[in-house]
């Protein structure tokens, strides 16, 4: 949860283009409407949280991840603003 | 807002509000505790208004209970959750603020669910905590320690499963007691470190005061939030092991499958309409022999004259010919019952939301306008779970254009007398193709409209799409029977009360006056309908329609089954002869003879996909968008868009077959 302590520095991507399968942990939500970044919180996308990408649709949208016990959907677009670290 | 079903008197002075997570299953409890019967379906989004009931606990008293939209936080982004904001506030007319929060989260989904309990605990509102779906918790493994989250949360909880009512004695009880001695959630802002940097602006925050928009804010009471709810739960809960259960089972895989998903979803919709057709063949051949044999006997039986006319030839056929659609009416309900409750609408918006966001629409919307397949009116409501008002207008403006069920007997007929019933390559019949053209016609139409209005007249505002896929389930039978009983049961409703009011008026206005002596023609013809049927005749003549069905076209637009009853009470008044057909037999002599052409069959089938002749998709329309400019607008494209195809089929056709 802290994430101001010093951890190994791995690359840090965009949920956008995570692949399949690929576990990771959220570092950060990053220049997102305030409306959605809400949204997002909201639904348990927090730094911190670890997801899995389950699943994608065609040219990679809509992007399924596995958080907190269920299926969230979003879009490449939102997916975007998400930072995250592979583990 | 006049959203509000029943009001009470003030014996029960108490009320008591239902709030939880999207799906969490608020409705099911409420059913349960009020013995009403509002929808219940395995989505986000199926109510999105408010509803009341009363509840008699125990001691003989009674409180209100008040269902609310699903929401995910107090900040909601879309119309529906709003609503519980708006709710908790006061701030909707003709409600004060409740008594009692029944807080409901989803034993399966405890993290995500316990995030509006900490927005909750924060409002001070008196809270009971009731953890439902235990049944689904206990098959996953999942075990969760009422007494120590009761004790973590400083509330009181209570674990329930609402689909089999396991639990309600304790929960009254807990309701009962926490209305007797109210005691308001005390540990605000429990989760937010004595320390923390920003603990003065994030005291600043009120639960229920406007949002905020910074975003560092944001972030970190979410971040506060999340970490104290962890620690909550990992305290109170215990999850036997499971990792050989994948996270996404192998059959939510195939069906959401960048291969399989958009083939097998063809297949389900294609396999409904040849139900419709197949299936419903024999109980509809029943109900048409038997109101051929009741009008034939009321002919016969009852003396003649003017009641007798208006019996054997108004109402008998009039209201008969739109009953016998019921079979095809359940089978539709069935089938989309079916799919709501398994979950599978929310993977179909999944796979369709790359080709929505081409028209210029969101996955999201598949929902309102799978639901327009049924009505118009419960689809446009729905739209408010879609967060962007742009999004949300175009999907309303073309939700009509889903051909609803009270189409169906304006193309069932149709099909039926003028489509053989062959059967294409051996099993696919030829009608269930027509008639699911019919649909498809309705639904390119409806991409091309909501491509264009995106493009044209909506403003450009940043819109999102971000859905809770929930699980797939078995659906339960009783819960789809219920609600195929309740749709039809309005649908027979609406025909012993509207079509037949609009039985007898066209039997009267195709009876009278009546020909003077010597007239030769069709005495219908020379009636007040038969006049304006005329007089519009110019106009329709390019569209291959003739006065009669001028008339009928007329009569339809309170609601559009009527078509079938007044083309029945017309040819039944015209027919000089006493015998009474059903319409279809009778529509099938008029092609043999020439007089209605298969043509005008398609020209006329392709005019009802299109024209908007319904007063309660209007009257909600304007509800909705409270705007005359749209619901007009909905209108005028629509009759526009009607005619122009009807126009086209026709004189292509008749090209063609020159
Ligand atoms: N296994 C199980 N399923 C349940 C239970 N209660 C409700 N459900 C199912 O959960 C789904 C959602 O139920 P609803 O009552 O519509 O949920 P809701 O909270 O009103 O949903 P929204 O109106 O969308 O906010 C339905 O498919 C219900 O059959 C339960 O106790 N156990
Ligand atoms: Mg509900």
């Amino acid at each position: 949860m802290e994430n101001s302590t010093v951890t190994v520095i791995k690359e840090e991507k965009a949920l956008s283009s995570v692949r399949v399968g690929q576990k990771a942990m959220i570092s950060a939500i990053k220049s997102c409407p305030a409306e959605l970044l809400h949204k997002l919180v909201s639904m348990g996308i927090v730094a911190g949280s670890e997801v899995t990408v389950t699943q994608r649709g065609f040219f990679g949208s809509p992007i399924n991840i596995h958080l907190l016990g269920s299926v969230l959907s979003l879009r490449s677009a939102e997916a975007a603003h998400i930072q995250v670290q592979p583990l | 807002m006049t959203d509000i079903t029943t009001t009470f008197d003030d014996n029960c002075p108490k009320s008591i509000a239902l709030v939880g997570n999207p799906n969490c299953g608020k409705t099911t409890l409420f059913n349960g505790l009020t013995g009403s019967r509002y929808k219940v379906a395995n989505y986000p989004g199926v109510t999105v208004e408010r509803k009341e009931g009363s509840l008699s606990l125990p001691h003989g008293s009674c409180a209100r209970i008040v269902d609310l939209p699903g929401t995910y936080a107090l900040v909601g982004s879309s119309v529906d959750e709003k609503i519980v904001t708006q709710f908790l506030r006061g701030e909707l007319a003709g409600n004060s603020k409740p008594d009692l929060i029944v807080a409901v989260v989803d034993a399966t989904n405890l993290e995500r669910n316990l995030f509006l309990i900490s927005e909750l605990i924060d409002t001070g509102y008196p809270i009971v905590l009731a953890i439902n779906m235990m049944d689904a918790a206990e098959r996953a493994g999942i075990k969760i320690y009422a007494e120590l989250l009761s004790r973590a949360l400083d509330l009181p909880v209570v674990p329930i499963t609402a689909r089999s009512k396991s639990g309600f004695p304790s929960l009254l009880q807990a309701i009962t007691k926490a209305l007797e001695t109210p005691s308001p959630s005390s540990k605000r802002l429990g989760w937010i470190a004595q320390e923390h940097p920003l603990r003065r602006a994030i005291e600043d925050q009120s639960p229920l005061g406007p949002a905020s928009s910074d975003p560092h804010i944001i972030t970190t009471i979410g971040s506060l939030r999340y970490a104290w709810i962890r620690s909550v739960v990992r305290k109170t809960t215990s999850q036997s092991s499971n990792d050989d259960i994948p996270v996404v089972s192998p059959l939510d895989r195939l069906l959401t499958s960048r291969i399989w998903g958009l083939p097998i979803m063809l297949g389900i919709f294609g396999l409904i309409f040849q139900a419709i057709f197949l299936w419903a063949q024999l109980p509809m051949e029943i109900i048409s022999g038997a109101v051929d044999s009741l009008s034939a006997w009321a002919t016969s039986a009852l003396p003649p004259g003017i009641l007798t006319s208006l019996i054997a030839e108004g109402i008998i056929p009039g209201v008969g010919n739109v009953i016998v659609f019921v079979p095809q009416i359940a089978i539709l309900f069935f089938c989309i019952g079916f799919l709501e409750d398994s979950g599978y609408l929310s993977r179909a918006a999944f796979l369709l939301d790359n080709f929505m966001r081409k028209v210029g629409l969101q996955g999201r919307a598949f929902i309102p306008l799978l639901s327009s397949f049924a009505c118009a009116v419960p689809g446009i409501l729905s739209t408010r779970s879609i967060p962007t008002r742009s999004d949300r207008l175009a999907t309303i403006m073309i939700a009509p254009l889903m051909s609803c069920s009270a189409r169906l007997p304006v193309y069932a007929v149709l099909i039926a007398a003028f489509i053989p019933p062959t059967l294409v390559g051996g099993f696919v019949s030829l009608q269930g193709l027509v008639l699911l053209g019919m649909y498809l016609l309705g639904v390119v139409g409806a991409c091309v409209v909501a491509w264009a209005l995106k493009k044209c007249l909506l403003w450009k505002e940043s819109c999102f799409y971000v859905m809770e896929m929930p699980p797939l389930r078995k659906p339960i039978l009783r819960i789809i029977l219920r609600g195929v009983y309740d749709s039809v049961a309005s649908f027979l409703k609406n025909a012993t009360t509207i079509i037949l009011a609009c039985s007898i008026i066209v039997w009267f206005l195709a009876s009278y006056p009546k020909p003077e002596a010597g007239y030769q023609g069709n005495p219908v013809q020379a009636s007040y309908a038969g006049q304006l049927g005329t007089a519009i005749e110019p106009a329709i003549k390019p569209l291959g329609f003739n006065w009669e069905i001028g008339i009928a076209i007329l009569s339809s637009f309170p609601a559009r089954e009527v078509f079938v009853t007044t083309l029945s009470t017309i040819y039944n008044i015209g027919d000089d002869d006493d015998e009474h057909t059903g319409l279809v037999k009778t529509l099938q002599e008029r092609n043999q003879s020439g007089l209605f052409s298969t043509l005008t069959a398609l020209s006329l089938m392709v005019f009802y996909v299109f024209a908007c002749m319904c007063m309660s998709t209007l009257a909600v329309c304007k509800r909705e968008t409270d705007s005359w400019g749209w619901t007009l607008g909905m209108f005028g494209y629509m009759t526009a868009l009607a005619y122009v195809a009807s126009f086209a089929v026709f004189q292509v056709g008749s090209l063609i077959l020159k």
